[in-house]
């Protein structure tokens, strides 16, 4: 089988590329080992929440993106430039309007949302309707649910009331099923999408809360009838709700990458899961094909005029790390081993150098040679797997992932994407 | 004996745990101080192997002696914290045959029992083993739980009558006309001071040993030296595994629960706290492993971890490897030191009992109290965690801990650290270390307990660098992606490294 263009990687990064190639009229496939790991993403779009080592939230962050120079030359976004971020991130929002989940919002200014222990996690684009400067409103009250066992209402509860130096109510409900275990969002959520479920939830949110200007309810309120749990839930309440991401898998976050991946099918993009993919063979700097290699001892090749690399980084396995190198799975491409690997603090406000490490590559987001020059002419990476920036302390996941994602997959389709 | 004047028993370890018991079962007033939490030094750093008593046949023929004694009479009282795996002692084909021959004399000699295994089948039992095995032989070696062990003890001891004080560290003595009659103490969790006047001092403080005794002015030589562990996910082995050779790094391999302790080395450490590994270390260890594991290396490691021996050296005595495993008891009162204080320094957590036996019979003799030894006649009330219920949610599915064990756990002791609750019940000890369930206790423990909100956010902070002590040094594979996991939970989805501001 021969492609336009064939994304390794069904993360948001490896979505969004083929996205863009779909957009650009290119026959499209999508190889990946597992179903794409976005399910532990906050589900917002955040594009940059932390410049590493500062102790102060960015607040507006399409003017601070400059900043990230202090921690890492390399950053992905200091490549791509602020002018491709900017209209990555309008893509992002035409995007989200057209697979039906809009969302709202721009990279000049970061809204604060609450997480499940009540911190404050600056995004700066987040489903319409979950759109709220948690710090302006006064009545907020929270809602658990009894069965739902990774969400934490009381400690979210007392740490956001804590920081915003106000009372927060606590709520529980419960769904009243018998499950014989704890429940996780995803269960939640299916169970949120039967109406008779449904309501009980709402008749027991109508008692106990106090007219409040915004309720906060852990990410479960539906998949694909999401308006619809969500109406009736805020009718029920008179309020606006907030979703705040559950332990993974965190439903909005499902939300979107499902919905994606749902449009590019219907766009005819072939996907191909559960296998793993390395390279077949180049020609000099041109890249002719992948192996994939299905489960048992099946494989095939497919080549493809240029190629995507979104595999993830060490969390997503596109890298392997050994004792004393880190290898990248597909291409064996160079990849940046930072020196010293970790630091002492997990928690450190700087980063985990090892977060960092990744495949260098050029403004069109080309994989380099330690010496600098181009490894493929036709292969573009995206997201996790890009070196010099840690998504985890910066905020910044979600907008890497999109942002490198969308571009690559331009480039690969031949089309170049704005520089400064 | 002033009912005012308690003996200060200064260490909540195994030893200083035993020597509360055997005191307590005596009726002697006690009081024992611990700097953090029970077994978290030395006796909650090992490999948990009760030793039959072969790995010092050869050279230490009194430890053997001991060893095997102590290790019948802990089967008996100590029941619930021992797993009976059974050992082999493992000869590979360059493996000396004159010492084995030794070996086998020697165990004979100190009443060891020994029992050829065939290499097939030790291989049937344990696929992972090398194909060069030349002899083996079976021992009564056992696995054992150090922090329910030393639970149990100080719970047998309150039950007696002793004071137990966790988190509470000695700052110093008043020592009068060569007696100490007093001794200040601080909380480490709330910064306050108490004073605790007392008729005798016993340290059992462990590598702690040498900086408790020269408060009170003091000289006793003992060094720390510091071995490292490994943890694998798995359960490779059914019986403990012995290198058969004079003792050397890396040939004890210890399974508990699900996962696989694997030891140690033995190097000089630079104080009684030093813990920190390097992955170089880990390399070391995982490579003289080879011999009896060819592909250790390929297996998945969850932790490394430290532990620091009490080694005692007095001048023109030998260090590291070649220093006595016996116990030593040190009376202060020779050599015109203290009258009131005794050490108790070296040893072994199997031999515990036996030394708080001795320790106390001095005790007695000083104090004028009658009474003999029990402890080795009664059992030791160990905790034992309630099996998980049908139908409750678990918190910690790798361990199947549910929220009622949780509990339990907290019943009556105060919440210090997520750690205490896992050394008691064993939570976030498999493969995912606490990613999932470091956080649902702490959201359980925040609304049972009340805590504020800065108190929960502390309890994960302290969780999660402290675990990231033991997946640090070995950040590769499996565990590199698991560290990442846990950072995109706390980091990336819950802000957790912002929570102090």
């Amino acid at each position: 089988m021969r492609y336009d263009v064939a994304v390794a990687g069904a993360g948001f990064a490896g979505l969004s590329a083929a996205y863009a190639a779909v957009k650009k009229g290119k026959k499209t496939a999508v190889i990946a080992r597992g179903a794409g790991n976005y399910s532990s993403s906050s589900g917002a779009f955040e594009m940059l929440g932390h410049i590493p080592g500062r102790s102060e939230a960015v607040t507006k962050p399409f003017d601070s993106v400059g900043d990230l120079a202090e921690a890492s030359e390399g950053h992905p976004y200091l490549l791509m430039g602020k002018e491709w971020l900017r209209e990555a991130s309008s893509i992002f929002l035409e995007m989200t309007n057209e697979i039906g989940i809009p969302y709202k919002g721009s990279p000049d200014v970061n809204i604060m949302i609450p997480t499940a222990i009540g911190a404050l996690y600056p995004v700066c684009m987040t489903l319409e309707q979950s759109f709220h400067q948690v710090t302006e409103k006064e009545g907020i009250a929270v809602v658990g649910i009894t069965e739902l066992q990774d969400f934490f209402p009381s400690l979210l509860a007392k740490a956001l009331g804590k920081r915003l130096g106000r009372d927060i109510a606590v709520k529980w409900v419960s769904l009243d099923v018998e499950s014989g275990r704890g429940l996780n969002g995803i269960d939640c959520a299916r169970l949120l999408e039967k109406a008779e479920i449904r309501s009980k939830i709402a008749e027991q949110m109508k008692d106990g809360l106090n007219h409040p200007d915004l309720v906060i309810f852990p990410a479960v309120l539906g998949f694909h009838h999401h308006g619809e749990v969500r109406r009736h839930l805020e009718e029920a309440v008179q309020a606006p709700i907030l979703e705040v991401p559950t332990l993974p898998p965190v439903v909005t976050a499902c939300r979107l990458g499902d919905a994606l991946r749902a449009w590019l099918l219907n766009s005819g993009v072939d996907f191909y899961s559960g296998v793993s993919a390395c390279m077949s063979g180049a020609d000099g700097k041109i890249c002719s094909g992948l192996k994939l290699s299905f489960k048992g001892s099946r494989s095939r090749v497919i080549s493809a005029g240029a190629f995507v690399l979104a595999t993830g980084g060490i969390l997503g396995e596109g890298l392997t790390v050994y004792p004393d190198s880190v290898k990248e799975e597909v291409f064996d491409l160079p990849v940046d081993f930072p020196k010293p690997w970790t630091s002492p603090d997990f928690l450190d406000k700087a980063g985990q150098p090892m977060s960092r490490a990744g495949v260098r590559v050029n403004r069109r987001l080309q994989p380099l040679e330690r010496e600098g020059g181009v490894v493929f002419e036709n292969v573009f990476a995206a997201g996790s797997i890009l070196s010099g920036y840690d998504p985890h302390i910066e905020k910044s996941g979600t907008g890497v992932a999109f942002c490198s994602g969308f571009r690559a997959g331009l480039s690969a389709s031949g089309e170049e994407a704005a520089n400064e | 004996m002033a009912k005012d004047r308690p003996v200060l028993i200064i260490g909540g370890g195994a030893t200083g745990s035993g020597i509360a018991r055997d005191c307590a079962l005596r009726g002697i007033d006690c009081i024992l101080l611990e700097q953090g939490d029970l077994a978290t030094g030395t006796s909650g750093r090992f490999h948990g192997l009760l030793h039959s008593g072969a790995r010092y046949a050869v050279k230490d023929p009194a430890s053997a002696k001991e060893c095997i004694a102590e290790n019948r009479i802990l089967r008996k009282i100590a029941a619930p914290c021992i797993t009976d795996t059974g050992g082999a002692f493992i000869a590979c084909s360059d493996d000396d045959d004159r010492y084995i021959d030794e070996w086998l004399r020697a165990c004979g000699a100190a009443g060891i029992p020994t029992e050829v295994i065939s290499a097939s089948e030790l291989r049937y039992e344990a696929p992972l083993l090398t194909s060069g095995i030349k002899k083996a032989y079976a021992v009564p070696d056992a696995a054992i739980d150090g922090f329910l062990l030393t639970a149990g003890n100080c719970r047998d001891a309150a039950r007696n009558g002793a004071v137990i004080k966790t988190c509470c560290r000695l700052t110093g003595f008043t020592v009068e006309d060569g007696s100490i009659r007093s001794a200040t103490a601080v909380n480490t969790r709330d910064g306050s001071e108490e004073r605790i006047d007392c008729s005798f001092v016993i340290n059992a403080a462990g590598p702690w040993a040498g900086e408790i005794s020269s408060m009170a002015g003091l000289d006793l030589p003992v060094s720390p030296d510091r071995g490292i562990l490994i943890a694998f996910n798995h359960v490779f082995t059914k019986r403990v595994l012995n290198r058969l050779r004079p003792s050397g790094d890396g040939d004890i391999f210890v399974p508990h629960h699900h996962v696989t302790i694997f030891g140690t080395t033995s190097k000089p450490a630079k104080g009684p706290d030093d813990y920190e590994i390097d992955s170089g270390e880990v390399m070391e260890l995982l490579r003289i492993g080879r011999d009896l594991v060819p592909s250790i290396e390929e297996l998945r490691i969850i932790r490394a971890f430290a532990g620091v021996r009490p080694l005692y050296t007095p001048p023109g005595a030998e260090g590291g490897r070649a220093a006595t495993r016996e116990f030593v008891l040190v009376d202060h009162e020779k050599g015109g030191g203290v009258r009131n204080m005794l050490s108790v320094v070296g040893g072994k957590l199997t031999t515990f009992r036996l030394m708080a036996e001795q320790t106390v019979d001095i005790l007695a003799g000083r104090l004028g109290v009658k009474e003999k030894c029990t402890t080795h006649r009664k059992e030791i009330p160990v905790p034992s965690p309630s099996a998980h219920k049908e139908g409750q949610a678990l918190i910690c599915e790798c361990e199947r801990i549910d929220s009622s064990i949780l509990d339990e756990a907290v019943k009556d002791r105060r919440l210090h650290s997520l750690g205490d609750i896992r050394r008691l019940t064993h939570m976030g000890m498999g493969p995912c270390q606490g990613s999932f369930c470091s956080l649902r206790a702490a959201g359980h423990f925040q609304q049972s307990l009340g805590l504020s909100a800065e108190e929960t956010a502390e309890l994960l902070r302290e969780d999660l660098r402290e675990r990231w002590k033991g997946s640090r040094p070995v950040c590769w594979k499996w565990q590199a992606s698991q560290s990442e996991m846990a950072r995109r939970i706390y980091c990336g989805l819950l802000s957790l490294e912002r929570t102090d501001i």
